[in-house]
C-alpha cells in the first residue's frame, strides 16, 4: 500500500462513531488525518508546478477528500471530520513551528522544512506557537470559544458550519468568533 | 469546567459594548464596571483589538525577509526557472534575473512583494499582468509567462541585455539627435498602440524605457490605468499620486480622475527633452508657457518642427497637447526620423524584427495585427468565439491529448447553443498548435491576438490543467480578442485525474451558461447536451485519425476514426470523421454504411457535425443542392473552415463558378485549415478556370506549385491555364521542368499533355490541341510498355484516344478498366460514350448509385449531344448540375468532343460547357 492510500472506511466508520457520541472515535481519527495532513503538505512540496496557494484550511479540504473518499458525504460527517482535522492541523503547524524555532537557534535556519510548509505561506513560527499557548489558556475559559477559532481558523468552516457542528446559532458562532479574537489579540498583542 | 464568573462577566462587557457604536463604549464600559478596574482595562484591550482588526487570525501569509523571497520564487518556480539573483527592487515588486531551461534563456521574473500583494496589490498586479499580456508590440518589452505559484504572484519578461535609458543618460548625456529622434518615435509608436488598446501608462520615463542596439522597449505598465476601468479611483485611494513626478503631467498629480492617454504624451515631451537635451524642462508652474526655444536652446541643430512637438506635448492644457501618439509618429515620420524596427506596414516590420531578434537573440516579438475588420458581435460579444487547446500545466505530456479534449468539448458545446458562430474545432487546434510552436521557438506570443489574427476570433476561450494530487484541475478564462480584455473566468473545476471527460463536461456546461448570458435576450435557450466528452483513449486514436485526413491519407483516417469509435461506442463525432474520410477515397457505398450508423446515434452530435452529416447525406443522394444549402449553413456556423471549403467545392460542382470564388476568397490559405491544405489551391485555380481569369488562374497555380513543389498537380494546373490562352511554348517550358519531379501516375507527365491538347482544343487552337495530345498519347504508350495495365495511365491514354477520335481503341480501354473496376461508373460511361461514337449504343449502365446521379445525368447529356439532340443535351447538363458533378470543373475540357457543337451556342452561356473566355488568337 503506499502511503498515499489510507482505507476511507476507517474514516467513515470513525465518524460514524463520533457522531453516535463516541468520544474515542476522535482520538483514533486524529492520528490519521494528522498524517494525512502531513503528507498533503508534502504531496505539496513535490508538485512540480504549484499552482495553489498552500493554506492550511485547503490542505485540511483535500485530506478530507483522501481520506472520506470523493463521495460527498453529509454535512455533518464532514463537520466532523473538519473539527478533528482543524485540531490536527492546528498541532501541525506547531510542531512545524517549534521544528523552525530550534532550527533558527541552532543558526542553521534553512527554508526547506520537512513539513512541506513553505516560507511563502508560512506564519512566523514565534506567533504561531503564541497563538497555541494563547488558544490553549482561552480553552480553559472557554471551550467553546477555542473550538470556534479551530474551526474556523484551522480547518476553514463556516460559521454556518460550526453553528450546526456545535448546536449554537450562526449568530453565536460570530459573536464568539469576535469574542475570541479580541481575548486572543490582547494576550498576543499586549502593547498595542 | 466550571464556569468562571470573571470570565462571564467579561464575556459579558463584551457582548454588549460590542452592541453599542464605537465611540460610546469606552464611556458605557466606565459605568457598567465600575468596581473592578483591571475588569475594565481587560475589556477595554479587547475592544481595542476587536476595532483594530490586526494580528495573525487575519492573514495566514506573511513573509518578511528577501532570502526567504527568492529562495521560494526559485522554488515555485525550480520546474523551468533556476532563479540567479536579485536585480533590483521596486515599490511594490522584486525583480530576479532566472535561466529558463527549456529555450536555454535568460528571462527576468517579477514578483510581487507577499507583504504588498497581502495588503492590497494583488488586484493591481493582476492588472498589470493583464495589461502587459494584452500588448504586444515591437517596442513593449513582451510578457512570456504569468501566475501565481505557492501564493506568489508574477510575471516573466525576456532578459534584454541592455540598459535602460535612465543609464544611458546619466553614463553619457543625451543622444546624437538621429538615435534620440528614432527612439522617440519608437515610444511614440509603442504608445499609440498601448492607447488603441485602451491603456495609459502612466509612468513613462528613462527608467521604464530600455536601448538596446538602437532599439527602444518601453517596459513596466505597473501602474498603467485602464482607461475604461471603473476601478480607477482605488489607486489614488491609498492617498498618494501615481507615478514619477517629473514625468507627471499636471492634471495627474492632482489625481485628476479624468486623467487620459494624453498623460503619456506629457510624459513622451519630457522624456523628448531630456533625451535631447540632458535636462528636464521646467516645471509648468515655473515655466509658465514653454516655448520652442526649450528645447532648441540646448540643442541648435535640432529641427524646428520637432522642439514644436515636443513644447506642444508639454502644454498644461491636455487638449493644446498632440491629440494622439499617433499624431506624434506621423510627424516624426513626416520628417524623416528613423525607426529601428517598427515600420509602417506589416511585412517591414516583421522583417526588422527578424534581424532584431536575430541580433540580441531575443526570442521574438509577436505583433499585434490591427487589419481584421471589426468582428460582428452577438449581444455584447465579439464573434466568432475560439476555443483554445488548454495548456497542460502539470508536466505530464502524456496528458496532453486532454487539453485539446477540453478545446474540443468546449468547440462542441458552444456549437451546440447555436448562439454565437464558432470557429470550429480543427481550425483552433491549428491555430492552438501554431501558438505552442511559436512559444517552443521562443517567441514571446501573446495568445489572444495571435488568435484573433489566426482564425479571425473575435472572442477567445483558454485555460490551463494542473495536477492537484490525484486531481486534475481546469482553469478558464474568455476574453475579448478585440480589446484584449478579460470578460470572465470560471471557478476552477476540480476532477479525478482518471475521469477527467467529467471535468471537461461540466467546464462545458458552464461556459454555455456563462456565454448565453453574454448573448442578452436568448438566455436559456441553450440547449443541454447530450454529448459527453469520450474516453481518453478514443480521444487519442481520434486524434491520430484527424492527423492522417490532414496528410490527405484518408484510408489511414478512416481506420483511425473507426477505431476510435469502437473504443468509445458514445463518440458518434469519430465516426462523422469515418464517414468523411470514406467519402474522400471515393467509396461511396462504404461512406453510406457508415452515415446509416451515424444516423442512429444522431442525437450524439453538436449542431456543426449534424450539417456535415446533412451535407453527408446530399451527397449520398446525389443532391448537389441540398449539399450546397447544408455547408452554407456550416459555413455560416463556422466561418473560414473546412466546411466553408467544402461549400466552394460545391459551389463548384453544382456550376456556380462565381459564387466557388467569392467563397475561397473569404478563405485564407495562411491560416487554420487552410494552412497546408493544397487543395485550397486546386480550387481555387478551378474557380478561376471557369470564370475565365486566367491571368489569376495562372498565378494561383504557380503558388500551388511553389508550396508543393513535389505534387504534380500544381504542374498540371498550370499548363491548363497556359493552355487556355494558347500559350504552347509556355506549356512545354513547364513540361520541361516537370521531368525533374518526382513521377505519379496520376498527374503524370502524359496527364499534362492530355490535358494542355484538350484545353487548347476547347479554346479554338485544334491544331496545337492534337499536336499535345498526340504526345501525351505516345508518352503514355511508352509508359505502359513499362508499367502494362496501370490504371491511371490506362485512364488518360483512353481519354487521348477519345480525343484524338481513335473511338475503337479507346473502348476497349475503357472497357477493360470497367471490368477490373466495376464500381467506378465513370469507366462504364467512358465505355459507352466511346460505342456510341462507333454507332453502338448501349443506354442502361447497370446499377447507379444514387450519389452517382449527377455524374449519370451528365453522360446522358454527352450522348445526347453525339446524337444530335443539344436541347435534351442543355436539359441533361442544367440537370446534372442541380444533382452536383464532381469533376465539372474539367468537363468544358475532358469532353470537348462531345460538347464542340456548344462552343459558339448562346443556351449554353449560363453553363460551364464551354470555355469562359476563348481568344481568336492563334497559338505562339
Amino acid at each position: 500500500m503506499s502511503e498515499d492510500s489510507t482505507p476511507s472506511g476507517d474514516v467513515t466508520g470513525l465518524l460514524q462513531r463520533l457522531r453516535s457520541g463516541d468520544e474515542r472515535a476522535a482520538d483514533q481519527l486524529f492520528p490519521l488525518v494528522y498524517d494525512e495532513l502531513r503528507r498533503a503538505a508534502q504531496r505539496a512540496m513535490r508538485r512540480e508546478r504549484e499552482d495553489h496557494t498552500l493554506r492550511p484550511t485547503e490542505l485540511v479540504h483535500e485530506a478530507w477528500f483522501k481520506l472520506a473518499g470523493p463521495t460527498p458525504e453529509p454535512l455533518h460527517n464532514r463537520a466532523h471530520f473538519l473539527g478533528v482535522a482543524a485540531r490536527a492541523m492546528r498541532q501541525v503547524l506547531v510542531d512545524h513551528a517549534r521544528r523552525r524555532n530550534a532550527g533558527k537557534r541552532g543558526g542553521a535556519f534553512h527554508h526547506t522544512t520537512i513539513d512541506g510548509l513553505t516560507p511563502g505561506e508560512e506564519m512566523p513560527s514565534d506567533e504561531i506557537l503564541a497563538l497555541d499557548d494563547a488558544l490553549t489558556r482561552l480553552g480553559e475559559q472557554s471551550a467553546r470559544l477555542q473550538t470556534v477559532v479551530e474551526f474556523r481558523y484551522f480547518s476553514g468552516l463556516t460559521d454556518a458550519e460550526i453553528g450546526e457542528l456545535l448546536g449554537v446559532s450562526e449568530r453565536t458562532v460570530h459573536r464568539d468568533w469576535l469574542k475570541a479574537r479580541a481575548w486572543l489579540y490582547k494576550e498576543l498583542y499586549p502593547s498595542r | 469546567m466550571t464556569p468562571d464568573p470573571r470570565w462571564n462577566r467579561l464575556s459579558n462587557l463584551f457582548d454588549q459594548a460590542l452592541e453599542l457604536p464605537e465611540e460610546a463604549r469606552a464611556n458605557w464600559l466606565e459605568s457598567a464596571c465600575p468596581d473592578d478596574p483591571a475588569l475594565r482595562a481587560e475589556v477595554y484591550a479587547m475592544l481595542k483589538a476587536h476595532e483594530l482588526r490586526q494580528g495573525i487570525l487575519e492573514s495566514d501569509l506573511v513573509t518578511d525577509t528577501r532570502t526567504v523571497l527568492q529562495e521560494t520564487v526559485a522554488e515555485a518556480l525550480a520546474d523551468r526557472y533556476d532563479v540567479e539573483r536579485l536585480l533590483g527592487e521596486g515599490g511594490m515588486a522584486s525583480v530576479f534575473l532566472a535561466h529558463e531551461r527549456k529555450h536555454g534563456r535568460k528571462v527576468v521574473i517579477k514578483v510581487l512583494k507577499p507583504q504588498i500583494a497581502a495588503r492590497y496589490g494583488v488586484d493591481r498586479f493582476l492588472r498589470e499582468v493583464r495589461i502587459a499580456a494584452r500588448l504586444a508590440h515591437p517596442h513593449i518589452l513582451a510578457l512570456i509567462d504569468s501566475g501565481e505559484a505557492r501564493g506568489l504572484l508574477y510575471y516573466i519578461m525576456p532578459y534584454v541585455e541592455g540598459e535602460s535609458l535612465r543609464q544611458r543618460l546619466d553614463r553619457a548625456g543625451p543622444l546624437p539627435i538621429r538615435d534620440a529622434l528614432s527612439l522617440l518615435r519608437d515610444l511614440a509608436d509603442a504608445l499609440a498602440h498601448a492607447h488603441r488598446a485602451g491603456v495609459v501608462h502612466r509612468d513613462l520615463k528613462p527608467g521604464n524605457v530600455l536601448w538596446v542596439g538602437n532599439h527602444a522597449f518601453l517596459m513596466d505598465f505597473g501602474i498603467a490605468k485602464l482607461v475604461d476601468e471603473q476601478d480607477s479611483m482605488e489607486l489614488t485611494d491609498h492617498g498618494f499620486a501615481v507615478g514619477t513626478p517629473a514625468y507627471m503631467p499636471p492634471e495627474q498629480r492632482i489625481s485628476d480622475p479624468s486623467l487620459d492617454h494624453r498623460a503619456d504624451l506629457y510624459a513622451w515631451g519630457t522624456l523628448a527633452h531630456e533625451t535631447l537635451t540632458g535636462r528636464l524642462p521646467l516645471p509648468p508652474e515655473k515655466a509658465g508657457e514653454v516655448d520652442t526655444g526649450g528645447v532648441r536652446a540646448h540643442r541648435l541643430e535640432l529641427p524646428e518642427s520637432v522642439a514644436r512637438l515636443v513644447a506642444r506635448c508639454l502644454a498644461t492644457e491636455p487638449s493644446r497637447r498632440p491629440a494622439s501618439a499617433e499624431e506624434i509618429v506621423a510627424e516624426l515620420d513626416a520628417l524623416g526620423a528613423p525607426s529601428s524596427a517598427a515600420a509602417p506596414t506589416r511585412s517591414l516590420s516583421r522583417l526588422a524584427l527578424l534581424s532584431i531578434a536575430a541580433v540580441l537573440s531575443l526570442g521574438g516579438f509577436a505583433v499585434w495585427h490591427a487589419t481584421r475588420s471589426p468582428p460582428p458581435h452577438a449581444g455584447g460579444l465579439p464573434t466568432p468565439i475560439t476555443v483554445l487547446g488548454f495548456t497542460n500545466e502539470t508536466g505530464d505530456p502524456s496528458l496532453d491529448t486532454w487539453g485539446r479534449m477540453a478545446g474540443d468539448w468546449l468547440t462542441q458545446g458552444l456549437q451546440a447553443t447555436g448562439l454565437v458562430p464558432v470557429v470550429p474545432w480543427p481550425t483552433a487546434l491549428q491555430a492552438s498548435q501554431l501558438l505552442q510552436a511559436q512559444r517552443q521557438e521562443g517567441k514571446s506570443v501573446n495568445p489572444v491576438s495571435f488568435l484573433r489574427e489566426e482564425t479571425g476570433a473575435g472572442t477567445v476561450v483558454s485555460g490551463s490543467y494542473y495536477l492537484l494530487g490525484d486531481s486534475l484541475q481546469f482553469r478558464l478564462e474568455v476574453a475579448d480578442a478585440v480589446r484584449g480584455r478579460v470578460l470572465g473566468t470560471i471557478a476552477p473545476i476540480t476532477t479525478s485525474r482518471s475521469t477527467p471527460q467529467a471535468g471537461i463536461e461540466v467546464m462545458r456546461d458552464r461556459l454555455m451558461g456563462m456565454i448565453a448570458l453574454w448573448t442578452e435576450d436568448k438566455i436559456g435557450h441553450a440547449r443541454q447536451l447530450e454529448l459527453r466528452p469520450p474516453t481518453f483513449e478514443a480521444y487519442q486514436i481520434f486524434e491520430g485519425g484527424a492527423e492522417r485526413f490532414r496528410n490527405q491519407d484518408y484510408a489511414g483516417a478512416m481506420t483511425e476514426y473507426r477505431r476510435a469509435f469502437l473504443a468509445d461506442t458514445e463518440f458518434v463525432g469519430a465516426l462523422l470523421g469515418a464517414g468523411i474520410a470514406a467519402w474522400n477515397l471515393g467509396d461511396a457505398k462504404l461512406t453510406d454504411s457508415i452515415v446509416r450508423e451515424i444516423h442512429l446515434r444522431e442525437s450524439k452530435l453538436g449542431d456543426y457535425q449534424r450539417l456535415r452529416l446533412e451535407s453527408l447525406d446530399a451527397l449520398l443522394a446525389g443532391d448537389g443542392e441540398a449539399e450546397v444549402t447544408a455547408l452554407r449553413k456550416a459555413s455560416a456556423e463556422a466561418p473560414g473552415s473546412m466546411a466553408t471549403y467544402n461549400l466552394a467545392v460545391a459551389s463548384l460542382s453544382t456550376d456556380r463558378p462565381q459564387e466557388a470564388l467569392a467563397v475561397l476568397e473569404t478563405l485564407e490559405p495562411e491560416r487554420g485549415d487552410m494552412r497546408g491544405w493544397s487543395s485550397y489551391w486546386t480550387q481555387l485555380t478551378h474557380a478561376l478556370h471557369l470564370v475565365g481569369d486566367h491571368e489569376r488562374e495562372l498565378k494561383a497555380a504557380r503558388e500551388l506549385r511553389s508550396r508543393y513543389p513535389d505534387r504534380r498537380v500544381g504542374l498540371t494546373l498550370e499548363v491548363r491555364a497556359l493552355a487556355a490562352e494558347g500559350r504552347a511554348a509556355a506549356i512545354d517550358s513547364v513540361l520541361f521542368a516537370a521531368r525533374a519531379l518526382p513521377p505519379a501516375t496520376y498527374w503524370s507527365q502524359g496527364a499534362a499533355m492530355v490535358v494542355a491538347g484538350e484545353e487548347l482544343a476547347t479554346h479554338g487552337w485544334t491544331e496545337a490541341g492534337t499536336q499535345y495530345l498526340m504526345r501525351g498519347k505516345s508518352w503514355l504508350e511508352g509508359q505502359l510498355r513499362v508499367q502494362p495495365g496501370d490504371e491511371s495511365h490506362l485512364y488518360w491514354l483512353g481519354s487521348a484516344l477519345y480525343d484524338l477520335g481513335e473511338w475503337a481503341r479507346s473502348r476497349q480501354i475503357f472497357d477493360s478498366l470497367a471490368t477490373k473496376d466495376p464500381d467506378r461508373l465513370q469507366y462504364r460511361e467512358l465505355a459507352a460514350l466511346a460505342a456510341a461514337r462507333t454507332g453502338s449504343v448501349r443506354d442502361t449502365l447497370g446499377p447507379v448509385a444514387p450519389a452517382d446521379r449527377g455524374e449519370y445525368t451528365m453522360f446522358r447529356a454527352r450522348l445526347a449531344a453525339i446524337r444530335g439532340d443539344y436541347t435534351g443535351a442543355l436539359a441533361l447538363f442544367g440537370e446534372a448540375s442541380r444533382l452536383g458533378l464532381r469533376g465539372l470543373p474539367w468537363i468544358h475540357a475532358s469532353a470537348y468532343r462531345d460538347l464542340v457543337a456548344f462552343r459558339n451556342d448562346p443556351r449554353a452561356l449560363p453553363f460551364s460547357l464551354r470555355p469562359a473566355q476563348a481568344s481568336a488568337a492563334k497559338p505562339n
